[in-house]
């Protein structure tokens, strides 16, 4: 198949964009973003074709690449195109185009320094991430998970002569790295086990796995004195360290907020399509594995419930935009988790995707809100930007009424969807997972608040400071992301109207449930619903429940929008904050997790000290004290070696003497 | 052992002129003199190997030392003369 | 007849006159001399018991001992050239470079 052929150049374009951009930028007219707008522009093209081409049923599945082949344990680079794949690819290469071209007005049109270095962190970062969505096995998406994490310590830490930014660089490279340790022991887990590490196929670890848990097959694999259950789940858990880190769920999600260090731009990549974006779509890459694990699903379901609500709490009190949008980010990849968890296996790509439109949207819009107030991004020096920057202003909004989940913007759908069905398993099956839906629920009406909040305080009122009175333009490259952007956040909800369908009986209008539900035979959206033994329960019938979903979680939303309205609105409005009174100081910590943190990492480094004493005093003692042995013993016995001959030669015949004594002795001469 | 007396007397002769000579090579201070004291002495070597009944090995004893050796070390000798400045090596 | 022990202790003389050589005298060449007399002293030793027990195998073995003596001599006086050219003279003692 012809298409296919060329999947390998989606993850290289960029990559030779980032060459480029690293060994020429500094000689091309705009420092390398050209370089990386083609590259990604290409790339886009390329995800189009594949998109078709699986739309034209055909799916592909190569290796192409083999490191190592020994004891039936295989490690290769492979490319993986299946409906989830090329969906994924489509995304990420959208956003990583519009990123490109937003940063001409970001960063170019600004005079920032760096800028070759900035374009090859971008191609590299893009690289890093196609490369991770086209991966066939574990392993490499390992390595490309990785080079993820390289890419964001790069553009995070990239204005790298003040303070903060290579701080927060350090950060979500440890933070991140911290999660990646148990996703590395995971991958070894996975290869010790079950030989291969693939996704789809005759040999894919998630079909072995379904195998050894079936009648008669816990032969097939070693469990290690385990039950098999038991041995995948923890397995399983260790992958979703991996996740936890990359995605931002709580306890490892500190690392996020501080991110937003890095430029504007980057923010929007990161949050929306590449760094954030892996970890979800890696528990979607091997959700067959997933699936059989109840326990593990249910700790998804509920890390992410809990994510989403203990995020949005923190998004209501910061003032400055982009930690809003951090906070949502947060908020919103917990949704995300929540549907894994729930068994919403299409229900998490669709969220994935309208989020990654809207809140690469909403970031873009506040990079260029942020153009305009000089880089001041505190939203209290704001207010009026509504008629001064009318393309930005209908954008975000567009955006934040998709992020507050407003009927018909996209995120109303996805949210919707993710809801209902944690709602629906359960009410069916898992008690449990009422409760996370619960948080899910209660985090509706706080992130239309949040939200809300932002917009009445960046664009309405009157403007606050002179330079809100006087902002600065945003050219061409600036707008045309934004608007391409906010077309998708109004539409590409429409791709999977599941509500509709069910309560007007019109079949066919879930495009998304059709596309995830052909491909590879057992990597499909109908045998995970299989898989997972999830039953459905519902309120008074199917479409009661629809609809009882639908208006509640939209009720809440309007609810928060309101209570924002209520607040912020007018010319001049309060900081309403304070009469959160101590709540407010806790909030504004972040709950003192960072605090937590750092005294979790004192802790580590005093048992890391004990144990480099330990290390230093008693292991590497005896091993100094025999090698100073063999050392002093050494220096003594090299001065024989005089460099005088008549020593040697004296010496020589004193040994000749008493060999002749010695063997004279011994043989009786005397 | 009834001794012959010819042979004893030359035996003693000869054993006195070979550790004679050797003693010299060791003891003078002039390496020229050493080197002709040792041609005496390997000489000598060779009227004892006359009356071991190794004629052969006599006359090769003269050829191969006396004649290779010797003449080699002489070589040697006068190109490492340290006392005189003007015989430098090339 | 001259008994074997005569030319022994002829042999074991000069031997030790060699060895006193060696570990007494600083000049290389003296060094050359001295292990010719030690090898003369060897020499002796063969031919004297080829003597004693009417076997040609000494006589033989002492052929061999001169070609090597010849041998050595030859590379012998290539070292102490080398030698005097490095060090400017031909005193053992001075050539230390090599040492510790």
């Amino acid at each position: 198949m012809a298409a296919f052929d060329y999947a390998p150049a989606i993850a290289l374009l960029p990559f030779a964009s980032f060459v480029i951009a690293l060994f020429a930028g500094r000689f091309l007219p705009k420092r390398g973003a050209l370089a990386g707008i083609l590259a990604t522009a290409g790339s886009l093209v390329l995800s189009i074709w594949m998109a078709l081409s699986v739309a034209a049923g055909n799916t592909y599945n190569e290796a192409l690449y083999t490191f190592v082949t020994a004891q039936g344990i295989n490690l290769h680079l492979g490319v993986l195109i299946d409906p989830l794949a090329a969906l994924m690819l489509i995304i990420v290469s959208l956003v990583a185009l519009l990123v490109h071209v937003f940063s001409l007005g970001y960063m170019n049109d600004e005079g920032e320094p760096g800028l070759p270095r900035y374009y090859a962190g971008l191609g590299l970062f893009s690289a890093s991430m196609l490369g991770f969505v086209i991966a066939d096995n574990l392993f490499m998406a390992f390595m490309f998970f990785e080079m993820v994490g390289l890419c964001s310590w790069l553009l995070i830490g990239h204005w790298y002569r003040d303070d903060a930014p290579p701080s927060a660089a350090k950060k979500a490279f440890l933070v991140t790295r911290f999660g990646d340790y148990f996703f590395l022991v995971g991958v070894v887990a996975v290869l010790a086990t079950f030989g291969s590490a693939t996704f789809a196929g005759e040999e894919s670890f998630p079909g072995l796995a379904e195998t050894a848990l079936g009648e008669g097959g816990a032969d097939a694999v070693s469990t290690f004195g385990f039950a098999p259950e038991t041995w995948f789940a923890i397995v399983g858990l260790l992958i979703l360290g991996g996740v936890i880190g990359k995605s931002a769920q709580f306890p490892l999600h500190t690392w996020l907020p501080d991110a937003m260090e890095g430029p504007t731009p980057v923010s929007a990549l990161i949050h929306a399509a590449t760094m954030v974006a892996a970890g979800v779509y890696l528990v979607a890459r091997m959700y067959g594995f997933y699936a059989l694990l109840p326990t593990v699903l249910a700790i998804i379901a509920f890390v992410g419930g809990f994510t989403a609500l203990f995020a949005a709490t923190m998004g209501v009190v910061k003032r400055e935009i982009k930690q809003v949008l951090a906070y949502s980010t947060i908020s919103q990849y917990g949704y995300m988790m929540l549907a894994l968890g729930a068994g919403g296996y299409v229900a998490a790509p669709f969220h994935l995707m309208t989020h990654a439109f809207f809140k690469a949207l909403l970031f873009l819009g506040a990079g260029a809100v942020i153009i305009a107030m000089h880089h001041n991004e505190n939203m209290w020096d704001m207010g009026g930007l509504k008629d001064r920057m009318p393309v930005t202003y209908w954008t975000f909004l567009a955006g934040s009424l998709a992020l507050a989940g407003i009927f018909p913007f996209a995120g109303f759908w996805s949210k919707d969807e993710v809801l209902y069905e944690a709602l629906i398993h359960g009410l069916g099956s898992s008690p449990l997972l009422l409760g996370a839906y619960a948080m899910g629920l209660l985090a509706v009406p706080i992130t239309a608040f949040y939200t809300f909040r932002m917009v009445l305080l960046t664009f309405h009122g009157e403007p606050r400071t002179d330079t809100a009175e006087n902002p600065h333009g945003v050219g061409w490259s600036v707008k045309t992301p934004l608007v391409v952007l906010g077309v998708l956040a109004v539409t590409a909800g429409f791709i999977n109207m599941l509500p509709v369908q069910k309560l007007l009986g019109i079949e066919g209008i879930d495009f998304l449930h059709e596309w995830l539900d052909h491909g590879f035979e057992g990597v499909t959206a109908h045998h995970y619903g299989d898989l997972t033994g999830y039953a459905s329960g519902y309120i008074g019938g199917e479409s009661v429940t629809v609809l009882l979903g639908v208006v509640v979680s939209l009720g809440l939303a309007l609810a928060g929008a309101g209570l924002a309205y209520a607040l912020y609105s007018g010319s001049d409005p309060d900081a309403h904050t304070d009469r959160l009174g101590d709540a407010k100081t806790v909030l504004m910590n972040n709950y003192y997790q960072d605090e937590y943190q750092v005294w979790l990492a004192d802790a580590t480094a005093r048992v890391a000290r004990a144990a480099d004493t330990f290390d230093q005093g008693i292991i590497d003692g005896p091993v100094n004290g025999v090698s100073s042995v063999s050392l002093v013993s050494g220096s003594r016995i090299k001065r024989v070696q005089t460099g005088i001959v008549t020593n040697y030669a004296a010496l020589l015949s004193l040994g000749l003497v008493a060999l002749l004594v010695v063997l004279g002795l011994l043989g009786g001469w005397f | 052992m009834a001794v012959l007396p010819y042979e004893a007397i030359a035996f003693a002769l000869f054993a006195l002129v070979t550790v004679t000579s050797s003693l010299g090579v060791v003891l003078v201070e002039d390496v020229w003199h050493s080197a002709l004291l040792l041609g005496v002495s390997l000489l000598s070597v060779a009227v004892h190997y006359v009356m071991l009944q190794a004629e052969f090995l006599a006359a090769m004893q003269i050829l191969v030392y006396v004649g290779g050796v010797l003449i080699l070390i002489t070589f040697a000798v006068m190109l490492t003369r340290v006392d005189d400045p003007k015989e430098t090596p090339s | 007849m001259v008994p074997a022990q005569y030319y022994l202790l002829l042999s074991a003389a000069m031997f030790c006159i060699g060895l006193f050589g060696i570990l007494t005298r600083k000049n290389a060449l003296l060094f050359l001399m001295s292990v010719e007399l030690m090898l003369t002293a060897g020499n002796i030793n063969f031919v004297a018991f080829s003597f004693q027990y009417g076997n040609l195998t000494g006589q033989v073995f002492s052929l061999f001992t001169i070609a090597l003596a010849a041998a050595e001599v030859a590379v012998g006086i290539g070292i102490i050239l080398v030698l005097y050219r490095n060090f400017r003279g031909v005193d053992v003692t001075q050539a230390t470079t090599m040492r510790w």
